[in-house]
């Protein structure tokens, strides 16, 4: 390739239709879901979704290839006044990573949908199910979960009779609705690259993410989504606040040229009232991100939607506040104390791995386990950033940067995975608690497994895209003498063992004996009990990424332009090589940190 | 004093009367008020510093005043969905009485295209709010739920529970 000679920093507009089209076409099925019926509305955003993961894959391929980021002048107005939307590695990497458990997750919705239009479609009552009204999706040979999206779109229309029932039909048109609002405003807040643009996308995701949180219709449900709904909105506010400072001290809302204004040697900029803005932007972002001091809203938000929204909100959207978290520190870290306060936010992210996994460990619902598990992985996210502001070591920062991205992303599948297992073993136990799961080894083997892998991951073990993140973490946090953030790595991957362990003790139980789970399962019509294989084959590929990302995530450092970030690698091309931690070798690093 | 430190001074007064508000106060209500109080004082910063960026010839900075467009419309969607949750809340604590904070026990119904009105639209306590109270029951475990579960499901929705989904039907078997 001669990615490597071409210049970092010219980037190029050639993809531009590609990164529109990210977030145009999501936000397209969106609208086209709103004005559709059901069916047609599953079946928008199904059709789109592999177009999604084509453009996706494109941009990360284009990006990798010209060495320089995907540019888009919006109107042709040049940044001072006008917008540009820019694709880095990191922002097509995540897009990537979106578009494939977006899509995953899409199935699973869809494949939900058509059993429980089965069940409604048998006569009520009897339990004797023939072999037509088992779900049909169950065809697809499992192992791939991202090229599936097409041949599903297409059974989507080709479903069993349905009674009419408006309900369910508006209930799941909402589902669909959300699924693709949510895709494109991640997209957008992975591709923005000034201030406000960043704060709109971020709106977008949180008026997607709450209606997600509501969609059980519970009461317990709907307290939580208010909570986060009203923590989110402060938190956009107080980043609002920040957004105003910088604007007021530099005018300029653009990422690159606040770098540029910034940049060392540059002394018109107020340092103070940038670490104020500063403070303030990620204070809000984190309200969203829940870092621990924050967390309270999402256990039950996160525990009380459907497996599918969970599984959205816990893998993908905390993610898309975390990457603004990111970037303005990536632009910003640099003010003078931003150091001190890059310390308190590990420390913080210490107490959320300690504290998440010690209250993981206690609990006695299975979807509350997972979401207390989210908690102290969140935690990892920001255990990166005293080691991602070292401006002396621009190897660390690098590699703090592959942690933190590689955390991001493993667990991002790792979760996806664990909590569509979660909904499936407590679907079939017939309520979410650890010590109804007798029996589940036995009885559906495969989720069993899917989630193991998925806790794999999370726990740290090789050669899980976990471990990986974990060990660069692990390397950046010694680098800048932070031994305690260190072993607070290594203890959390205990608890995370140790409650894991608990999950899959009571899955390998036998089923117990008094009321409950087995008779739920007894009495359990039979479509229920009937194979699953898509579903299951799309939980068992997400966490088997989560575990072989490990193989493909190693970005060579050199490629990984820290500083300004122009590109890395599509951390999710299965088909590299591994290379086990590439020596700090980059000189290349420290001559970018002087521009 | 110039004008522009003065707005700036009283959007810093707001901001802090919105926080204190946001972290003291219970009551949904309240808060949605603290939260318009706060973004007020943001929005007020935006204009303070379009009047400190005025140049020659315009009166003030005309980009911070387009975001504070935005940011206006931001927070009224917020209240918006703010509100109509909480009127949603309203009609099904009245329909089942107060629940109360019982937390976060999450339903064993893991079917969206079941539960009963996601959007958060508020509309009034129509067409299925009996599947939500069945829905809120099944969210807790035991069967001293089945009762309730019974009265409040089948008395709204007038079909039988069984016709509906995995979980219900399974309320159903257990209450027998």
């Amino acid at each position: 390739m001669s990615a490597l000679a071409a210049s970092v920093g010219t980037p190029s507009t050639a993809g531009a239709p590609l990164i529109v089209g990210l977030v145009a076409l999501p936000m397209a099925a969106a609208l086209a879901a709103v004005l559709l019926r059901r069916r047609a509305a599953s079946a928008a955003v199904l059709l789109s979704a592999p177009i999604l993961v084509g453009l996706a894959f494109a941009a990360a391929a284009m990006v990798l290839s010209t060495g320089s980021p995907i540019e888009c002048v919006l109107g042709a107005w040049k940044p001072p006044l006008g917008i540009v939307l820019r694709a880095d590695g990191l922002g097509t990497a995540m897009m990537v990573v979106t578009a494939t458990i977006a899509s995953a997750v899409a199935l699973f919705a869809a494949a939900t949908e058509r059993r429980g239009a089965a069940m409604r479609g048998t006569a009520p009552g009897s339990s004797l199910n023939d072999a037509g009204a088992t779900p049909g999706p169950a065809d697809p040979p499992p192992g791939d979960h991202s090229g599936g999206p097409a041949e599903a779109g297409g059974e989507a229309d080709g479903g069993g009779e349905r009674q009419p029932d408006a309900a369910p039909e508006r209930a799941s048109a909402t589902f669909w609705v959300l699924l693709a609002s949510v895709w494109g405003a991640l997209n957008l807040t992975f591709i923005a690259n000034d201030l406000f643009t960043l704060f709109v996308a971020l709106e977008l995701l949180t008026f997607a993410a709450v209606p997600l949180v509501c969609l059980a219709g519970t009461p317990p449900a709907l307290r939580a989504a208010l909570r986060y709904l009203l923590l989110a909105m402060a938190g956009s506010m107080l980043y609002l606040l920040g957004v105003a400072l910088v604007y007021g001290s530099l005018g300029a809302l653009d990422l690159s040229l606040i770098a540029e204004l910034i940049a060392p040697g540059t002394d018109s900029a107020p340092r103070g009232v940038l670490l104020l803005a500063l403070v303030l932007a990620t204070t809000g972002m984190l309200v969203k991100t829940a870092l621990v001091p924050l967390h309270a809203w999402l256990p039950p938000a996160h525990a009380g939607a459907p497996p599918q929204a969970s599984a959205l909100l816990s893998a993908l959207v905390v993610k898309g506040s975390w990457f603004v978290i990111l970037r303005l520190w990536l632009t910003l870290g640099e003010v003078p104390g931003g150091r001190t306060v890059a310390f308190a936010l590990a420390a913080l992210g210490a107490v959320a791995i300690l504290f998440g996994s010690a209250t993981a460990l206690r609990q006695r619902s299975l979807k509350l386990l997972v979401a207390w598990s989210t908690v102290a992985q969140i935690g990892y996210l920001f255990v990166a950033f005293p080691a991602l502001v070292a401006a002396a070591a621009p190897t660390l920062a690098t590699e703090a940067l592959r942690g933190g991205m590689l955390q991001a992303i493993s667990h991002a599948f790792a979760k996806a995975a664990m909590f569509l297992a979660a909904g499936l073993l407590v679907e079939r136990a017939g309520r979410d608690r650890i010590d109804a799961l007798g029996g589940a080894f036995r009885r559906m083997p495969i989720i069993f497994a899917a989630f193991a892998i998925g806790g794999l991951s999370l726990m740290g073990l090789p050669p899980s895209g976990g471990f990986w993140a974990k060990w660069l973490l692990l390397q950046a946090t010694i680098g800048v003498g932070a031994w305690w953030l260190a072993l607070t790595i290594l203890a959390g991957g205990v608890l995370a063992g140790a409650y894991l362990l608990r999950v899959l003790r009571a899955c390998g139980a036998e089923a117990p004996a008094d009321l409950g789970a087995d008779r739920a399962v007894v009495a359990a019509p039979a479509a229920a009990i009937a194979p699953d294989r898509l579903r299951t084959a799309i939980v068992l590929g997400l966490a088997l990424v989560s575990m072989f990302l490990g193989f493909a995530a190693m970005v060579p450092a050199e490629r990984c332009g820290v500083r300004r970030l122009l590109r890395s690698e599509p951390i999710t091309q299965l088909d590299r090589p591994i290379e086990v931690l590439p020596p700090p070798s980059t000189p290349h690093g420290a001559a970018e940190a002087a521009p | 004093m110039t004008s522009a430190t003065l707005f700036s001074l009283c959007s810093a007064a707001l901001v802090g009367i919105g926080l204190f508000g946001l972290l003291l106060h219970q009551d949904p209500l309240r808060r949605i008020v603290a939260l318009n109080v706060l973004g007020a004082g943001t929005f007020l910063l935006f204009g303070a510093i379009a009047r400190r960026g005025a140049v020659d010839g315009l009166p003030s900075d005309p980009v911070p005043q387009a975001m504070v467009i935005t940011g206006v419309v931001v927070a009224f969607a917020g209240s918006a969905l703010a509100v109509s949750i909480v009127r949603r809340l309203a009609a099904l604590d009245a329909l089942d009485g107060p629940d109360g904070p019982d937390g976060p026990d999450a339903p064993s119904s893991i079917e969206p295209s079941d539960d009963a009105p996601r959007d958060a639209s508020a509309r009034g306590s129509g067409d299925s709010d009996g599947e939500v109270g069945g829905k809120s029951g099944a969210g807790s475990t035991g069967v001293d739920d089945a009762p309730r579960r019974g009265v409040n499901g089948g008395a709204f929705d007038g079909r039988p529970r069984r016709s509906s989904i995995e979980p219900d039907g399974r309320a159903s078997m257990e209450g027998r």
